[in-house]
């Protein structure tokens, strides 16, 4: 398992912040490569993200899910279930947010299985660090 | 005398690119596969849709373990059952779950994907210690016990680790390592649907013992089919097992009539194929004050993987690990070595190594190292006061081995000599006084390779002889032809030279043929260093066969009688009169001709010879190694590496040396790079070689070699056999060189910068 924290500033109140993470279709598509296929609920959506590793590339498609939420304290994990579509691997993800001020913080607990796992834990890190850090630019924006 | 240095044969085509790999192949209509594999260490599979993946326009077919029926198990080399490919339940990750067959390689890569596995993950067995605890999750229904296994005599050595005075104990890990040769495995099967003959070009050690497994496990007679090994890129035992990529192969081959290839990937190599060692060692060992050695014991638990696929001997669970005594006179010895499945890829091969013999002089020369630095004595004067003396040959030792013959004490001294072993350790006194860190290492080791007397040895119920058969040309030209395969260890060259040897031919002169099932006689292939030990012993002797055919055709040449001829500089002569004689050329023209022969004697020179080992050999050495470390970065540097080898009589010097070489890279691979590492999901981590480091130049010293001669006794010739020696002596005197520059008793491999940094003082 892979475990980062980041931080990410908007320059917009909090309850601006809150509504933004906690609405599927518009955080997804800040993951450089997410795109939303179908909304099952308000609180589910059926996605798909493109990721380059090195010479790798791999479309892992599955589930994000807001798992929990506390609207007091304004925490929130989501839940990412996916799979790469080539059958070859899967990633797992528990991301949490805590907003506070006109930003917050997101710890990301990840498991990557199969193909990916094996390009050794120094590439997987890697590229989920980088990853985030380009959500926390888009995010700023959003 | 055909012996010595000569160039070799197959260079000429090997080093201008004109070598004939399998991948190099190309047939009429051949199709391609690619292996679906586990992407989970553990999983339940709970559907496989292959429909998409059928639909694909360039596709012929997949195969599950629901179309191969029968052939969906095979026959491990240790009688285990494995799974070609997994039906209800994947075991490692990388395991084959389907094969797909399309018009190119890169259509039946594009078609895996389209295969929906639907796989329910299981909790993950990782190691050997916690597969065997009470309440495991098992990998295997039949649990996860693979054997328990015991060699000496517990009372004996128990009896004397009471009455010692001093009692070591060391606890190492010889990690698992991969052999990773070059050319990745792979396979063309062509089946024949008119003559019903299936032919297999692989990349394989063993093509005799990889045709009879075919035979069991396609069900074809024995006779039908061919495997022909054409070059192969490096081995080093990882090509000495069966795959189920082989088996996939020959199955759409048989359904479809077509020939189809398969290659594996590099990532497919290192992440499913045979590994080697993953031993966790307890050792132990007894001495007196004065630091005579009395005992040895060992504990070892083996991790063997999802399934038992270990290429060794069939009474050997462990191979020849219990020759671990190595080259010291014990009173007493006793191991024990427990076998346990685990959710990590198949194999156990003996990776540059005779049967697990790295592993347990690994350990004997840790643990001589360790009883020095208890003792405060210098490690030289430790393992010369215990070495075996030459008259204690043949020596049996105290684990039931016995030694063919060694000076030991003259390898010894040759190395030190070399070393300059006492400026050496004035050196790092002068270095150490400045805080710097200099070790010095020593390894002395025994080799036992040339498996094997038929009375001991099997694999699979086959003994473990080789053949060799010599045709002689009426033009005085010979061809030999072998059971043992090369994979670049010059054989086209070491067998020429040893017909060329024993019947006075020029080396040019002497055509080698092996790697055809259809054109060589039976035998059991090329690793644990039995190349020359036991073919090169058949070829010596179908040889000496056709000398003394010649012998007989001679006299009734020359009008003589046989025993009035004497074998004079490579041909038959009158014993009083060297004038008058005759060359094998000139006596192969003869017995092809048609002067009279003498009643019995055939037509011809030709003959065939079958070796039947009456023991192993044992080569050995004596190994000193001179590391530097960075004391900011924890970078281990080898600045010198002397290697003195006794590998008996030497056929060519220099594919010995080369052998050498070789050997000692991969030990400073093992020593401080390799290990195949995996998550505590099961995800393999050395998924490829930016994570499996192997070395290359910039990590060895120029090697410093030396030799002495102690030929073998009862082999033919007296040679002994090189191949993994080397492998084998150096990872320890690299790693007590790192102990002894840190002045600790131990450390584990890979010594890898950070390994060494936890380790500094």
């Amino acid at each position: 398992m892979v475990e980062l924290n980041h931080r990410f500033e908007t320059g917009k109140d909090q309850d601006y912040n809150w509504g933004a993470i906690l609405d599927l279709d518009r955080i997804i598509p800040c993951v450089e490569g997410g795109k939303v296929l179908e909304r099952e609920s308000d609180e589910k959506a059926k996605a798909e993200i493109k990721v380059k590793m090195g010479a790798m590339s791999m479309t892992f498609r599955g589930t994000v899910e807001v798992t929990s939420r506390d609207d007091a304290a304004h925490t929130a994990v989501l839940a990412v279930r996916s799979k790469d579509t080539g059958g070859s691997g899967y990633a797992n993800a528990d991301v949490t947010f805590d907003l506070s001020g006109e930003g917050g913080a997101i710890n990301t607990k990840a498991t990557i299985n199969g193909k990916a796992a094996s390009m050794g834990e120094g590439v997987v890190q890697t590229v989920l660090d980088a990853m985030i850090k380009d959500f926390t630019t888009k995010l700023a924006k959003i | 005398m055909a012996f010595g240095s000569v160039r070799r044969k197959e260079d000429a085509r090997l080093i201008r690119g004109q070598g004939r790999f399998v991948d190099d192949m190309d047939l009429p209509g051949m199709l391609h596969g690619a292996v679906l594999r586990s992407p989970y260490a553990h999983a339940e599979i709970l559907s496989i849709d292959v429909s998409a993946a059928l639909q694909h326009p360039k596709v012929h077919a997949v195969l599950t373990a629901a179309e191969l029926g029968d052939m969906a198990w095979m026959p491990t080399l240790s009688a285990d059952t494995q799974a070609v490919l997994a039906g209800d339940r994947v075991l490692f990750q990388g395991q084959e779950v389907a094969f797909v067959v399309a018009d190119d390689r890169y259509s039946a890569r594009d078609a895996l994907e389209l295969i929906e596995v639907e796989y329910e993950p299981l909790p993950v067995v990782m190691d050997a210690r916690s597969a065997l605890a009470p309440g495991a999750t098992p990998v295997r229904d039949e649990g996860n016990h693979v054997f328990d296994w015991e060699a000496g005599d517990r009372a004996a050595t128990d009896a004397a680790f009471a009455r010692a005075e001093v009692v070591v104990e060391q606890d190492m890990v010889f990690p698992r390592s991969h052999p990773a040769p070059m050319e990745t495995c792979g396979a063309i099967a062509a089946y024949d649907r008119v003559e019903g003959k299936l032919t297999l070009w692989c990349t394989t050690q063993a093509p005799h013992a990889h045709r009879t497994m075919y035979a069991l496990i396609t069900g074809l007679p024995e006779h039908r089919i061919r495997v022909v090994s054409p070059d192969v890129g490096g081995g080093f035992g990882n090509k000495v097992p069966v795959y189920p990529g082989y088996v996939c192969a020959m199955a759409a081959s048989m359904q479809l009539g077509l020939p189809v290839k398969w290659v594996e990937d590099r990532s497919e190599n290192l992440m499913s194929t045979g590994f080697a060692r993953d031993y966790a060692m307890r050792g132990r060992i007894a001495a007196a004050r004065d630091g005579r050695i009395l005992a040895l014991d060992v504990d070892v638990l083996a991790d063997h993987g999802a399934f038992n696929a270990t290429a060794q001997p069939t009474r050997y669970p462990a191979g020849f690990f219990s020759v671990f005594t190595g080259s010291y006179d014990v009173e007493a010895a006793h191991c024990r070595v427990t076998g346990a499945f685990t959710n990590k890829a198949p194999g156990g091969v003996a990776y540059a190594c005779s049967f697990r013999i790295a592993e347990a002089v690994y350990l004997v020369e840790r643990l001589v190292d360790c009883l020095a630095r208890e003792l405060g004595v210098d490690p030289v004067a430790l393992r010369r006061q215990n070495l075996i003396r030459p008259e204690q040959f043949p020596y049996a030792s105290k684990t039931g081995w016995v030694y063919d013959s060694g000076e030991y004490e003259a390898a010894l001294d040759e190395a030190l000599r070399l070393a300059d072993y006492s400026a050496l350790r004035a050196e790092q006194a002068f270095k150490r006084s400045r805080g710097e860190l200099m070790g010095i290492g020593i390894s002395f080791f025994t080799e036992a390779v040339g498996a094997g007397p038929r009375k001991h040895m099997d694999m699979l119920g086959l003994a473990m002889n080789d053949g060799a058969a010599i045709r002689m040309s009426p033009t005085g030209t010979a061809q030999v032809a072998i059971s043992v395969q090369t994979q670049g260890q010059g054989h086209e060259t070491t067998f020429a030279q040893i017909v060329a040897h024993e019947l006075g031919l020029s080396v040019d002169d002497v055509d080698v043929i092996h790697g055809d099932t259809d054109n060589t006689p039976y035998g059991l292939g090329t690793y644990g260093s039995r190349s020359t030990p036991v073919s090169g012993a058949a070829t010596a002797i179908a040889a000496r066969k056709v000398r003394d055919r010649a012998r007989l055709v001679a006299a009734a040449m020359l009008e003589v009688a046989p025993e009035d001829l004497v074998w004079r500089e490579g041909r038959w002569s009158v014993a009083g009169d060297p004038s008058v004689g005759a060359s094998i050329p000139e006596i192969a023209a003869a017995a092809r001709g048609t002067i009279d022969l003498p009643a019995g004697v055939e037509t011809g020179l030709d003959a065939e010879a079958v070796y039947d080992p009456p023991n192993l050999t044992f080569p050995f050495g004596a190994y000193v190694c001179v590391v530097d470390i960075d004391p900011g970065t924890a970078v281990v540097k080898v600045r010198r590496f002397i290697a003195v080898d006794d590998c008996g009589v030497r056929i060519n010097p220099m594919i010995v040396e080369g052998q050498i070489h070789g050997g000692l890279t991969d030990g400073i691979g093992m020593a401080l790079m390799e290990t195949i590492a995996f998550d505590e999901d099961g995800n393999c981590l050395a998924g490829s070689l930016m994570d499996y480091l192997i070395p290359t130049a910039v990590e060895v010293p120029d090697w410093e070699t030396g030799m002495t001669v102690t030929p073998s006794p009862h082999h033919p010739i007296g040679a002994k056999g090189i191949g993994e020696s080397a492998t084998v002596g150096s990872p320890p005197a690299i790693v007590n060189a790192i102990c002894d520059a840190l002045e600790v008793a131990h450390i584990d491999m890979p010594c890898t910068p950070s390994r060494v940094w936890e380790a500094m003082p």
